[in-house]
């Protein structure tokens, strides 16, 4: 699990281990990580910056080693930034892509690699809404999560006649502090957009997840599923708050 | 736990998804226009029951309902299953089998989703699953009327997602690809199975009860923040471009 100690990314890591899974943790946040994994035993991780040379490999080579070996990765990393398209700097424009689909790209490489070889297993990766429909300010954000989406499927292609199966979450706006913290005094707004006018919480973003990398879902490829209360495929409410 | 009634739960992905919701200890019942297939499916399972449905039958849906809403107070999902295709071309295709075909498919599921709702509308709580197909993402051949009702149902459950969602009650659809079930073993000749099966990359079709487990899923509480979805269930195949060929032999079970 990468972004484990995030607000999504614990949610899994929890519930994961409740049902009985090993689970190989990983976040830049090394305090948050350490205590995500001094709470929950069966837990190993490694504090990483995927982002950096070197990071994926090492996280992964690590993950291989604690665990014994891998049925799963589940990818929750990425950076975002509101900025107007005529503004973004090229500098800014190839941090977002680097971190958010290139990152994406090397750790499922490294992973996909493990997983063809013993022709089993599932890679996951959050997605956004805003990489089907983006709002204003989207562009370098948008444009890596519509890119994650083609990664993933072109995945599911490449990967399916090892025995491997790669699928997209798109979470909602879900109760996180990342979440309360970015969307600040649009949380209202948020919630009435969703079909179900409330945000998610983390653990339902986990239950789809576990459901995906289970073996119930093992006719499920290339697939891209919104966990999300409606939010991405809603159209005009009459009481729409504007 | 929770009373769930499935359209069309006597054969193929119904039948398979009436025996998992029973195992998840869920109260079943199983209507079908095929009375006596319901009851076999029933008669295995101690906390399912049979009742006869003709979606194409206004007065049928309505009776159905009337009785499922004196036996329970509430519902908490309902799967609609009813589905029939159709092997004629466009240019040969007859008025009276459009009429069929779009009654079962789309008019059924407006009228028992309809009747379903009302009952999750008034207890704030619900999960509806309807049955979609690759179909509707992209047109294959000699199947019009099918594919046309499919897409039609998505965007009907999806406004239905829409304008029930404040009310607690979710809707989804999961699209199968090529499956196994009676209706497709009846449509599909050795041709159309081949030619199918080059376009899918986990190589082989679904069994039943794999759609089932997307179905389950869907209707129970760990899909709670999930509506207005079609979540594709098809081994890659609508994702996949018209360059991959999957290789013969590749598929695994």
């Amino acid at each position: 699990m990468t972004g484990a100690a995030g607000g999504i990314g614990t949610a899994v890591v929890r519930r994961l281990t409740a049902e009985g899974a090993a689970v190989f943790a990983t976040d830049i946040a090394a305090d948050a990580l350490r205590v995500l994994i001094e709470q929950l035993p069966g837990t190993a991780g490694l504090a990483a910056d995927l982002a950096r040379p070197g990071g994926c490999a090492a996280v992964v080579a690590a993950a291989i080693r604690g665990l014994g070996g891998l049925h799963g990765l589940v990818h929750c990393v990425a950076i975002g930034k509101q900025i107007p398209i005529l503004d973004c700097p090229l500098e800014l424009w190839n941090q977002i892509l680097a971190v958010n689909l290139t990152t994406t790209f090397e750790i499922c490489q490294l992973v996909g690699r493990r997983l063809a070889e013993q022709g089993d297993g599932v890679l996951i990766a959050l997605g956004s809404g805003a990489g089907i429909r983006p709002n204003a300010g989207n562009a370098p954000y948008g444009a890596s999560k519509a890119g994650l989406i083609g990664l993933m499927r072109a995945a599911a292609m490449d990967l399916a006649p090892r025995g491997v199966r790669a699928n997209v979450i798109i979470p909602g706006p879900t109760d996180t502090p990342l979440m309360r913290g970015m969307a600040g005094k649009s949380v209202p707004a948020l919630r009435a957009r969703t079909m179900l006018n409330r945000l998610g919480r983390p653990e339902e973003i986990a239950a789809a997840i576990v459901f995906l990398l289970s073996d119930e879902a093992r006719y499920v490829t290339g697939a891209v599923l919104g966990v999300d209360g409606g939010f991405s495929n809603a159209g005009v409410r009459l009481t729409d708050p504007g | 736990m929770r009373r769930v009634v499935v359209v069309g739960g006597a054969s193929g992905i119904g039948a398979a998804a009436v025996v998992r919701l029973a195992a998840r200890g869920c109260d079943v019942v199983v209507a079908d226009v095929d009375y006596a297939g319901a009851q076999q499916v029933a008669a295995k399972l101690t906390t399912v029951r049979a009742m006869p449905l003709d979606v194409m039958e206004h007065a049928s849906v309505n009776s159905c309902f009337d009785e499922l809403e004196q036996r329970w107070s509430t519902l908490d999902g309902l799967v609609y299953c009813a589905g029939i295709g159709s092997s004629q071309s466009f240019l040969d295709l007859e008025r009276r089998e459009w009429d069929r075909v779009l009654t079962v498919n789309l008019t059924g599921a407006f009228l028992c989703c309809q009747r379903a709702a009302r009952m999750m509308a008034a207890a704030r709580s619900g999960s509806i699953v309807a049955l979609s197909s690759v179909a509707a993402q992209r047109p294959s051949s000699i199947n019009s009327p099918y594919a046309a009702s499919k897409a039609a149902l998505e965007n009907l459950v999806m406004n239905l997602a829409m304008e029930l969602g404040p009310l607690g009650v979710r809707a989804n659809l999961v699209a199968p690809g090529a499956t196994n079930t009676p209706l497709v073993q009846k449509l599909h000749t050795s041709e159309r199975r081949a030619a199918f099966t080059r376009r899918i990359p986990l190589g082989r079709y679904a069994d039943p009860d794999e759609i089932a487990a997307a179905v389950s899923f869907l209707i129970s509480d760990d899909a709670s923040f999930i509506t207005g979805q079609v979540f594709l269930v098809d081994g890659g195949m609508s994702a996949a471009n018209v360059l991959t060929e999957v290789p013969p032999g590749s598929g695994r079970h």
